[in-house]
């Protein structure tokens, strides 16, 4: 409470002062000065231009016009002095240059009594790294524009291995009232190393930086190298900070630095409305590394990938078994580095025993996962009764500290295994002769085998299958019956266009021959009229010839009484028409109206394709 | 009259379609293109079944009930496995655990499953074609085509079913279910050991489960086995 009583107080005072100052007349002469801080920085850093001016206020002063540069206003204060009488004040602005391109930027100065300054900026990923110490080493930093945050890494190492895991604390500062949200987690820049687990949450702590209090995030992670050479790399972060209004005469009047200082405090600022916010990207200095390739000389067999210092056990879920019951073989790989490379193929192929897929588990001893210990578990069951002994396992890493490669077995393991009836003969007699361990917390006790109501074990012959995975969630699987569907789906559209294409194609034949025939059957008409026979049978039998040409695909000529009666049959309409225009071209044939009618019936259905 | 002889094919293409894209959809984008290559054995149901006979003798009922579990996956109508479960469950003072309709109605293994549809995909397409060309075996084409769809219709029916089965784990130890996906969250409930849960969801190292009371909470990842494994290995402290 008393706190809050004394901002209060103080910033009552202060708004008192500043009315006082801002009537203060007799302004001298204007005579401007400007400095930049440093001269000399990377592409991605600031500098802070400070411009003042005595004997004029904030108006008068404008940030400069530099191509290729970006001014923003990050502080302004204004000094006032009393000497006999005479009222003097020095107003200065500090800008924030943000370069937009590498070079040398001369910034004019607006009156000629002050020099210009130069700038130089200098490309960040091209030899700069070696002059920036800060950037060199392990806690460097960069602000951002405004000072108000800025990222930094903290790695406990510069020299590395490919696939070599270090931690890496990734810290972003915010200063308090200044940065409105960070707008998300950090991010890799560049392609030559992975960053793995990066926490959700970042630890948050406070911290007074150049008196001024920041609130830092924290993200803990690890940093592999993926290539060798010498690399490096930056992480950033996108926030929106709160950025100072260039020109606020009512502010900064004051000869005393404490009340500057209280006035330029974010909190009060924000009271008053005089910043903007704005969406950046802080970036940390580039961290620069030394990685090396792993050597290729003294690499074991069955090196796997794994980088660190580890040790190695193995143990027994129990040092006797009956045959038939399965034991559990575990290798204990702790330490630090990359456990993800960690692997063991165990136990294969082992004489006397059958041996299972081996699991691993990873107990992590950090939030990262950089220490701790994996377990593989392999479960074997002994075949054979009598003094076993399980081989011994091999694992082999690669040790960063000596820079050589580690071939590390465990001893082989010596198992009692009994004839599975005794085994389980004394498996159903505790020592104490009552019945075995509660049943609660669903253990089974050591008791319920087949004496339980269990029925027996099965005789494994043939049947097996090398994955539990459905076939449906196989990719060979599920690609067979679609290629088959599609193969069929294929032959049915090709059926389908076929056969619509001969629908089409008689369609058309159809079509040919009525128009063929027409003028034929118009001759059938005329000679019905005029009762000529042997033109009537003439005409209608050129007309049957065109029709079943045209069905048969043979010339019309063909088109015979006998092809007629070898395709249709022995005394069909068709020979029998055939036979009459024979008849009525040689010898003189009556035609009455119910041969017309018939003949003419026949003709009309041998070209519409119907069979008569 | 073509139209009339198409629409058997249209529709067997239909069921097809939706069968095995949904199939394809449920499988999990980071499984393997090959069948379990890092297996050491193949494994029966026999073997499997011994191997839980042998891990209830032991008293370690959760990996007795993950291989009787994955052996039932191999043999559905296998009795002995189905009383041995039982008889475990009962032993251990468990729930039975809710196969659910849809297991309980499962015939054969997913994997004779799939080659019924198989079969059924050849007659169906080979009954289509046939009466896409007007063969004179009409009567056989149709019988064929009926068939084929009969079986593929079976055939989905039990691979939806074997898609829940992808998301069964035992529970390894006692586990507190919690009301969230992090440390040190409010517990719910209390998940017994050798529990038969369904995963519903993951977040970082807690799978989402629900028992077969309906339960639903966050328990850690490491104290669940799945009864298929993605990689489709027999895994897991078997």
């Amino acid at each position: 409470m008393s706190i809050v009583n004394n901002t209060s107080i103080k910033r009552s005072i202060g708004l008192i002062v500043l009315a006082t100052a801002a009537t203060m007349g007799d302004v001298a002469a204007a005579a401007m000065t400007q400095d930049i801080e440093p001269k000399r920085i990377d592409l991605g850093q600031a500098a802070q231009l400070t411009l003042s001016a005595s004997g004029a206020d904030a108006d008068s002063i404008s940030p400069p016009m530099v191509e290729g540069l970006e001014f923003v206003a990050v502080a302004q204060s204004q000094r006032t002095e009393s000497i006999n009488g005479v009222s003097h004040s020095t107003t200065s602005i500090t800008y924030q240059v943000i370069p937009q391109q590498v070079g040398v930027f001369t910034i004019p100065s607006e009156t000629p009594s002050a020099p210009p300054v130069v700038l130089t900026v200098d490309d960040a990923g091209a030899g700069s790294s070696g002059r920036s110490a800060a950037a060199a080493s392990p806690q460097a930093s960069m602000r951002a524009p405004g000072g108000n945050a800025f990222v930094r890494l903290r790695l406990p190492k510069h020299d590395l291995y490919v696939g070599e895991t270090v931690p890496v604390d990734i810290q972003v500062a915010t200063r308090d009232g200044m940065v409105a949200a960070l707008n998300g987690q950090p991010t890799l820049n560049g392609d030559a190393f992975t960053l793995d687990k990066l926490s959700a949450q970042p630890e948050r702590t406070a911290e007074v930086i150049d008196g001024k209090p920041f609130t830092v995030f924290t993200w803990h992670s690890a940093l592999a190298a993926v290539k060798p050479g010498r690399l490096s790399l930056t992480m950033e972060t996108p926030l929106t900070v709160r950025i100072l209004s260039a020109a606020r005469p009512d502010r900064g009047r004051f000869a005393e630095p404490d009340l500057d200082d209280l006035f330029n405090d974010p909190s009060l600022q924000s009271f008053f409305g005089t910043s903007t916010e704005r969406e950046m990207t802080v970036a940390s200095p580039p961290a620069n590394f030394s990685v090396q390739a792993l050597p290729t000389q003294g690499r074991p067999a069955d090196f796997s990938g794994a980088v660190g210092n580890f040790t190695v056990k193995s143990d027994v879920s129990d040092d006797k078994a009956a045959t038939g019951d399965p034991i559990t073989l575990r290798l204990h790989v702790a330490g630090s580095g990359t456990f993800d490379r960690v692997n063991s193929p165990m136990l294969h192929d082992v004489e006397h025993w059958k041996t299972y897929a081996p699991t691993a588990t990873f107990k992590p001893a950090d939030p990262i996962g950089y220490r701790g210990e994996k377990t593989f578990d392999q479960p074997v069951i002994a075949m054979q009764a009598g003094a076993q002994v399980l081989p011994a396992l091999a694992f082999s890493w690669f040790d960063p500290s000596t820079g050589r490669y580690v071939d590390a077995h465990t001893p082989p393991v010596p198992i009692d295994v009994m004839p599975a009836s005794t085994a389980e003969t004394s498996a159903h007699l505790s020592p104490s002769g009552q019945p075995g361990p509660s049943t609660a917390g669903g253990v089974v006790p050591a008791s319920t085998g087949q004496s339980k109501g269990f029925r027996p074990d099965h005789a494994v012959s043939g049947g097996t299958v090398a994955s539990l995975l459905p076939h449906f969630f196989q990719a060979p699987y599920v690609a067979a019956p679609s290629l088959m569907m599609f193969a069929f789906l294929s032959v049915g559209f090709w059926a389908r266009r076929r056969e619509r294409r001969a629908d089409e194609m008689d369609a058309a034949r159809e079509a040919a021959a009525a128009l063929q025939t027409a003028p034929l059957l118009t001759q059938m008409n005329r000679a019905a009229s005029s009762s000529n026979a042997e033109l009537f049978f003439g005409a209608a039998r050129q007309a049957v010839q065109r029709a079943l040409a045209s069905r048969w695909h043979i010339p019309p000529a063909k088109v015979t009484s006998d092809e007629a009666e070898a395709r249709l049959g022995p005394e069909t309409d068709v020979s029998l028409l055939f036979e009459l225009a024979d008849e009525a071209s040689y010898s003189k044939v009556q035609l009455t109206a119910i041969d017309i009618k018939r003949w003419t019936q026949v003709v009309n259905q041998q070209i519409k394709g119907e069979m008569a | 009259m073509m139209k009339k002889h198409h629409w058997p094919v249209s529709m067997a293409v239909v069921i097809l379609s939706l069968s095995f894209g949904n199939l394809v959809c449920r499988a999990d984008p980071a499984l393997p293109t090959t069948p379990d290559s890092g297996s050491h054995d193949s494994h029966s149901a026999a073997a499997l079944y011994n191997l839980g006979n042998s891990y209830a003798r032991q008293g370690q009922a959760a990996l007795a009930v993950l291989n009787y579990e994955r052996a039932r996956i191999l043999a559905p109508r296998d009795p002995d496995i189905r009383y041995n479960l039982r008889r475990l469950r009962e032993a251990a003072g468990m729930t039975s655990g809710s196969p659910g309709f849809g297991e309980a109605m499962m015939w054969f293994s997913p994997n004779t499953t799939y080659w019924i549809g198989f079969i059924g995909l050849v007659l169906a397409g080979a009954g289509g074609l046939l009466w896409c060309f007007r063969s004179p075996y009409r009567m056989a084409s149709r019988a064929a085509l009926g068939a084929g769809l009969l079986m593929m219709t079976f055939t989905l029916n039990d691979a939806l079913m074997i898609g829940q089965l992808m998301d069964r784990s035992v529970v390894l130890q006692p586990v507190a279910a919690s009301a969230a996906p992090i440390a040190g969250a409010q517990t719910i409930f209390t998940v017994p050991q050798a529990t038969l849960v369904q995963r519903l969801d993951e977040h970082a190292n807690f799978n989402l489960i629900r028992d077969s009371q309906g339960n639903t909470g966050w328990v850690s990842k490491n104290q669940l086995i799945p009864i298929i494994s993605h990689e489709g290995e027999i895994d897991a402290n078997t």
